[in-house]
């Protein structure tokens, strides 16, 4: 039999217990709950905790719950015994939903992006305001984003997006993998979210004669050839 | 062995592993597919679907590259009543067909068959849209001919969706909604062709400034050869700075069906599945074929709905008679379109999910009205039909312990009425217009 105690439902001293990230719920949410839990109650929704320590354990998830034993000055908590590997801290998370997980904007399909944008644009202060849900979905799914490096070219798609709070409201939902952008682009879309200076540079590499005189539109059309 | 030796020899209560072995790859090979082109517990996704086959080429055996399935079998032990279409069942089992005919990886699948050795039905898939093709088929002794018949089916596809846009209300948007759907589906390189399937108000006709027919519809549709493509006209939209104009075709009302005696004389002259056959000429040369239906349950709206693979009902939020009408179509006017088709072998159209049109920002007390009363819609139906969910069709992203009640709509925007006024579909001229029919052709379609 395994000696870990990873996976077991325990019960634990409560002063053994480190809290992890701090709740933000309010404070009556604690407190009813504190009152009907009583000091002797049992908390049946379990703590997750990981083991940092010998007998020293630190909150991971359902931090709502140790608040609220906190309150009630419970002396034992029921907890379970998480892994401490990342991948395991943000799923507990996630699915205590204490963060939104994120999408992976390089590679996530248009109903991904459009459940993301729709879970975004229904929080109550949204800074999205004004923004076409339908518009977004349509200009994101389109766009040349497996290459992109940041979320900066959303700016460019004139969806009422800049830089700013807007950009930062996304970048709670979105994450990216870019992927090194192709030797030969001939992709109309991709070449023209790039600048005159980049095509020329890229012309050149072709050995494309005559370039000073050009305007983005024909260097486009020149490249997609 | 043949087939109705095999099914006389399964026991009563054969089990899904029994099944699987002795009767289905049997019906498959009856079917048409040899040993080498059918793969047991094929992978999609992270499930597996009982059976998928595809005819070889000379060098693809399917059984060893096992790429690009054409058609899956989902099979279920005797237990399990596939026979009624309203047992839980069943439902189950053609959810579960539908969510591997539906995966990202089954893009080459058009076909799905759920049987339990005691019943059989086809299923289609076009885009993102899965219809029954044929009713739940008791086998038996006709096992025979039902699999000749399927097999008729799966050789001679056809290719167009056909789409009715029905709502028993009137006002809420049935001809925006054909024409910006059809000029979507056009712009993503679709062919569509469109119906005004309403002689009373010819709007579409009219939405695009061209002149209704004077009464060739009817000959049209009491003629047993196909001469529907006469009446066929092309709609272009023309744009300086377009290369190629955008566009699709369209039959226009007939001016000469709009009497009240004309209604009667339609009735005793045209028979149910006219409208289906004449266009079955032309079905392969289109993607979608969409039919604008007239309101109320009479002549026009019966045979437009009857001749529908789908019908696509559009609502509106702040209306509650419109919305009352999408469930009164769903429950009763549609089953009665199905049990018309069943007649000639076929299952009848099924209803997509209501749409909103002309949908506000989704905030504040009218959409909580508009969710109330679609609560009471749903209830009274349940208890008036013993049991008939219209949840789906008005959530249709709700999920077993996950209330959603998203529905999928076209919000109100001043380009769609502008575009009207212009005589064009908005989808065409307006790019904010365009991208939220997209948003609809995509949740329904692609």
């Amino acid at each position: 039999m395994s000696l870990s105690d990873v996976g077991n439902l325990m019960c634990l001293p409560f002063d053994e217990i480190e809290p992890g990230e701090p709740t933000e719920v309010h404070e009556y949410l604690i407190q009813a709950a504190a009152n009907q839990l009583g000091p002797q109650g049992r908390n049946w929704i379990p703590l997750v905790v990981k083991e940092i320590a010998p007998d020293q354990y630190q909150v991971i998830g359902n931090t709502f719950i140790y608040a609220v034993a906190a309150e009630a000055d419970l002396a034992e908590v029921w907890c379970i015994i998480a892994d401490d590997a990342p991948e395991t801290v943000a799923i507990t998370q996630a699915l205590a939903q204490e963060t939104a997980p994120k999408t992976n904007l390089s590679t996530a399909s248009r109903s991904e992006i459009s459940a993301a944008l729709d879970y975004l644009l229904s929080q109550p202060s949204s800074p999205l305001k004004g923004v076409s849900h339908a518009s977004l979905v349509a200009r994101l799914d389109a766009a040349p984003r497996q290459y992109w490096k940041n979320l900066q070219p959303i700016t460019k798609l004139g969806c009422r997006i800049t830089a700013g709070k807007k950009l930062k409201a996304l970048e709670q939902i979105f994450y990216l993998t870019p992927e090194p952008m192709p030797e030969v682009i001939t992709d109309r879309q991709l070449l023209e979210s790039l600048s005159t200076q980049q095509l020329k540079a890229m012309a050149q590499k072709r050995d494309i004669k005559g370039l000073s005189k050009l305007k983005k539109a024909d260097l486009v059309n020149l490249l997609v050839a | 062995m043949n087939l109705e030796q095999i099914l006389q020899d399964l026991p009563l209560d054969a089990a899904e592993v029994v099944v699987e072995g002795n009767f289905s790859r049997a019906f498959l090979k009856a079917l048409g597919f040899g040993d080498l082109e059918m793969v047991p517990g094929f992978k999609v996704g992270k499930l597996a679907v009982d059976h998928a086959v595809r005819k070889n080429t000379e060098n693809d055996i399917f059984l060893h590259t096992q790429t690009k399935p054409y058609l899956y079998m989902e099979v279920k032990g005797r237990s399990e009543n596939l026979g009624d279409e309203h047992h839980p069942d069943y439902r189950k089992a053609a959810l579960q067909l539908k969510r591997y005919l539906l995966d990202p990886s089954s893009a080459s699948v058009q076909w799905g068959i759920l049987t339990n050795s005691l019943h059989v039905q086809l299923f289609r898939k076009h885009g993102k849209v899965v219809h029954p093709v044929t009713p739940c088929l008791p086998l038996g002794k006709d096992v025979n001919r039902i699999a000749k018949e399927i097999k008729q089916r799966i050789e001679t596809p056809q290719r167009a969706l056909m789409i009715a846009v029905y709502n028993n209300k009137g006002g809420v948007g049935k001809t925006t909604t054909t024409l910006n759907l059809a000029a979507t589906l056009a712009l993503l390189k679709k062919r569509v062709l469109i119906i005004d399937f309403d002689p009373n108000q010819s709007d579409l006709s009219d939405a695009l400034n061209l002149q209704p027919l004077k009464g060739r519809i009817l000959d049209v549709l009491k003629s047993k050869e196909s001469t529907i493509r006469e009446i066929i006209t092309t709609y272009k939209f023309e744009h300086p700075r377009l290369k190629q104009p955008w566009g699709f075709d369209i039959i226009l009302a007939d001016e000469d069906l709009v009497t009240e005696l004309s209604e009667i004389k339609v009735k005793q002259q045209v028979k149910f599945n006219a409208l289906r056959r004449a266009l079955e000429s032309v079905q392969n040369d289109y993607d979608y074929i969409l039919i604008d239906a007239p309101p109320n349950w009479r002549i026009f709206a019966q045979k437009a709905v009857c001749a529908a693979d789908v019908v696509l009902i559009p609502a509106r939020h702040d209306n509650l008679h419109s919305l009352q009408n999408a469930g009164t179509a769903i429950t009763q006017f549609i089953p009665e379109a199905q049990a018309k088709r069943r007649e000639v072998g076929d299952s009848g159209p099924i209803a997509l999910p209501i749409f909103m049109n002309n949908a506000f920002r989704p905030t504040g007390p009218a959409i909580q009205l508009m969710h109330q009363a679609i609560a009471t819609i749903i209830k009274e139906t349940r208890k008036k039909t013993g049991g008939f969910d219209l949840k789906p069709y008005f959530y249709p992203k709700s999920r077993k312990g996950h209330e959603n009640l998203k529905m999928i709509s076209i919000p109100y925007m001043a380009y769609i009425s502008r575009a009207d006024f212009m005589h064009m579909p908005a989808a065409f001229a307006f790019k904010p217009a365009r991208e939220q029919y997209l948003n609809l052709v995509k949740e329904y379609f692609l």
